[in-house]
């Protein structure tokens, strides 16, 4: 699905490099956590592989689905299947939801040359994915994001996820600033998303989420490099113990 | 000193005998007066009204005088509504047979004032020869000035004012004129449209003047919409007065042409009354658009908001100037202002200058403006969601544009904008930013 090897990035007009030779491979079904402290790169690795344009690979590959995809358009990687669930939704004023969604759905459909949904067949989809997710259907008429806690922002993202149906969703630190509830809400909609198809990469600060989303493999990156991988019990470790002790070990 | 070559250039198109009302007359008398010792604005910067507008081009331009025409032209928009009070002025002259006029309002010509002759008395005191150059202009000039009363408080009054320029005659000029009175406690919906009709190599120059005199308790939804593609320069004066607990809701939308200026200004004259103007102007290419939005808060206990939004493109101008005084006496007042802009081209300028002029100590007032080009983490949001970069800018352009056009409330006018978006914001000429 996804092989990352010893990829280091860093911003355009900085030479410091904030990704420093990450090697990792994601499988088929595959659920994996990235797990650091603050500053470790780990928003950085979840948005270079959507394809930001604000980063420049140094080195490396990344390949999905067996295609190199460094140079490719963030639109592009969307259409390959790959989704990113933002840590900061941007707010976008006179854009709305139900017209995003299917802006992003006609342009899939055009680059497989398929035949488009229409405006009812879409809004079928549109609606029963709105109720699965037990959101607002008041919210989605408004602006993309605006005015919406910070709960509503991340089902917002779950809900683009269930309706674009991606193979690889990448989620960057959608627990932070969740409620109990929301988190579990948030959880019940990815584990339904969950088949053997589909892999996820769930990039978190704290152990927290991964009580609901149970992870095959968690990795610890710090300072731009995966210092550490194992299963779930590496994150209660972490929880239990803080990132200083791995950090510590790394230092002896 | 005025130059006499501008001054005999506009002599062609003065007749000072005109058959008009008597009072009218005078308007039009002390309107070239005025022109005759002020002239066309300075092009040098001098003056603060018009420290942007570049008038050189107007000063070597001849326009020649329309006449009275029939003319068979489309206007699919507005035929559809029927059962709407019309007025067509066609190359400054009111279109009679065109225009649709029900027994609820009254119009008359000022050739001929009957019933309106009350209402000689107000015009030219809203809109006022000596507070600029073209407005003493279009006073100077006026080809068939309309007085309209609104009079039917029982039902929503419908009324749309259609300014055309037929094209027909090359560097025409036409200078619009109406006063429209609203009887206390109506309520009206008024659309205002400029259509030009005359292709790009006619620069044809339209000074539309309108005073809107709204008494006590009457409440106006006023919606504007000026599409100039053609070349022309065009200057348009809104002027109000408000009574006692009148509202004032205005909302405009400007695809601007070579050169053009929407000025609109209403005085708050009664207490309790309310104003607001928003609007949303789009310029391209070389094209200059200027708004000058004003309120004066004469008397205690009015609000009043601006809001207007630009984008632009290409190598184009804009300005905005927003003004909002508060004299001394007008205690309780709210105001506030504000001017968002988005860049799409290096090339493109904008001037923006809310101000505030506050003499009374009791007031809520606040202003701000923003320029700035496409957001990038909203751009890579939408592109993350599959959608490229240029169809991505475009619904970043219209995303912006349609809170204002919701504002129009009106679902033919919203419909039409929407339309007209979609085809022209693809094709603005964005080059340079990304």
């Amino acid at each position: 699905m996804l092989n990352v090897k010893n990829l280091k990035v860093k911003v355009a007009d900085n030479n410091e490099l904030i990704l420093n030779g990450i090697d990792l491979s994601v499988k088929k079904g595959e659920i994996h956590a990235i797990m650091g402290p603050n500053g470790s790169g780990k928003s950085t690795f979840a948005n270079v592989l959507a394809g930001k344009p604000d980063y420049e690979i140094v080195e490396g590959e990344i390949y999905f689905l067996s295609n190199l995809i460094n140079e490719l358009l963030p639109d592009e990687r969307s259409h390959m299947g790959l989704f990113l669930a933002f840590q900061y939704p941007s707010e976008i004023p006179g854009v709305r939801s139900f017209q995003m969604l299917k802006a992003s759905i006609d342009a899939k459909k055009e680059y497989y040359k398929e035949k488009k949904l229409s405006v009812r067949e879409f809004a079928k989809l549109y609606d029963s994915k709105v109720k699965e997710m037990g959101m607002d259907i008041e919210l989605t008429k408004r602006s993309l994001n605006f005015g919406f806690s910070g709960g509503e922002k991340k089902k917002n993202e779950i809900l683009q996820l269930s309706i674009l149906d991606p193979t690889l969703a990448i989620l960057d630190e959608t627990d932070s600033g969740l409620d109990v509830d929301a988190l579990r809400t948030v959880a019940d909609g990815v584990n339904a998303m969950r088949s053997v198809e589909r892999s996820f990469i769930i990039v978190t600060h704290y152990q927290r989420i991964l009580n609901y989303i149970v992870p095959d493999f968690v990795h610890v990156l710090v300072d731009g490099k995966i210092v550490k991988s194992g299963t779930k019990d590496l994150a209660i470790d972490i929880e239990n113990n803080g990132y200083e002790k791995i950090i510590s070990e790394l230092g002896s | 000193m005025v130059s006499d070559i501008i001054l005999n250039r506009f002599k062609n198109l003065y007749e000072p005998n005109s058959k008009f009302d008597k009072k009218i007359k005078e308007i039009k008398f002390d309107g070239w007066k005025n022109f005759n010792n002020h002239g066309l604005p300075p092009s040098d910067h001098t003056s603060e009204l018009w420290k942007y507008t570049n008038f050189s081009k107007l000063y070597n331009s001849e326009f020649s005088k329309t006449s009275k025409k029939d003319l068979e032209l489309e206007f699919t928009l507005f035929d559809k509504r029927k059962d709407w009070n019309t007025i067509y002025i066609v190359d400054g002259f009111y279109d009679e047979k065109k225009s649709i006029i029900s027994n609820e309002i009254v119009l008359e010509n000022a050739l001929n004032l009957k019933n309106l002759k009350y209402l000689s008395n107000q015009f030219g005191s809203i809109a006022i020869n000596s507070e600029n150059e073209m407005i003493a202009l279009n006073s100077s000039l006026m080809q068939d000035p309309i007085l309209v009363s609104i009079r039917n408080s029982n039902k929503i009054n419908n009324l749309q004012i259609i300014i055309v320029n037929s094209g027909e005659n090359s560097q025409s000029s036409s200078f619009p004129r109406l006063f429209v009175e609203f009887s206390p406690n109506t309520k009206s919906n008024i659309v205002e449209m400029y259509v030009n009709f005359a292709d790009n190599t006619n620069k044809n120059l339209t000074v539309p003047v309108i005073e809107y005199f709204l008494r006590e308790k009457s409440e106006v939804s006023h919606k504007r919409i000026q599409i100039d593609q053609g070349n022309s320069y065009y200057f348009q004066f809104d002027r109000i007065l408000q009574n006692e607990e009148s509202r004032f809701k205005s909302t405009s939308f400007s695809f601007s042409g070579l050169l053009s200026r929407y000025d609109i200004h209403s005085d708050l004259h009664g207490i309790n009354s309310d104003c607001s103007f928003h609007g949303l102007y789009i310029t391209d290419k070389n094209q200059h658009q200027e708004n000058e939005i004003s309120t004066t808060h004469s008397v205690e206990r009015c609000s009043s908001d601006q809001m207007f939004k630009g984008i632009l493109a290409g190598k184009s101008r804009a300005i905005f100037s927003g003004k909002v005084l508060v004299k001394k006496n007008a205690q309780k007042t709210r105001a506030f202002q504000k001017d968002l802009n988005f860049l799409l081209s290096k090339a493109a300028e904008v001037d923006t200058k809310p101000s505030l002029e506050i003499y009374a100590d009791d007031v809520e007032c606040s202003h701000g403006a923003t320029a700035g080009n496409i957001d990038k983490n909203m751009l890579f949001y939408l592109q993350s969601r599959g959608i490229n970069k240029d169809q991505a800018t475009s619904m970043l352009i219209r995303g912006f544009a349609q809170e204002i056009i919701e504002e129009f409330q009106d679902e033919l006018l919203i419909e039409y904008l929407e339309k007209l978006l979609d085809e022209k914001i693809p094709n603005l000429d964005i080059e340079g930013i990304m």
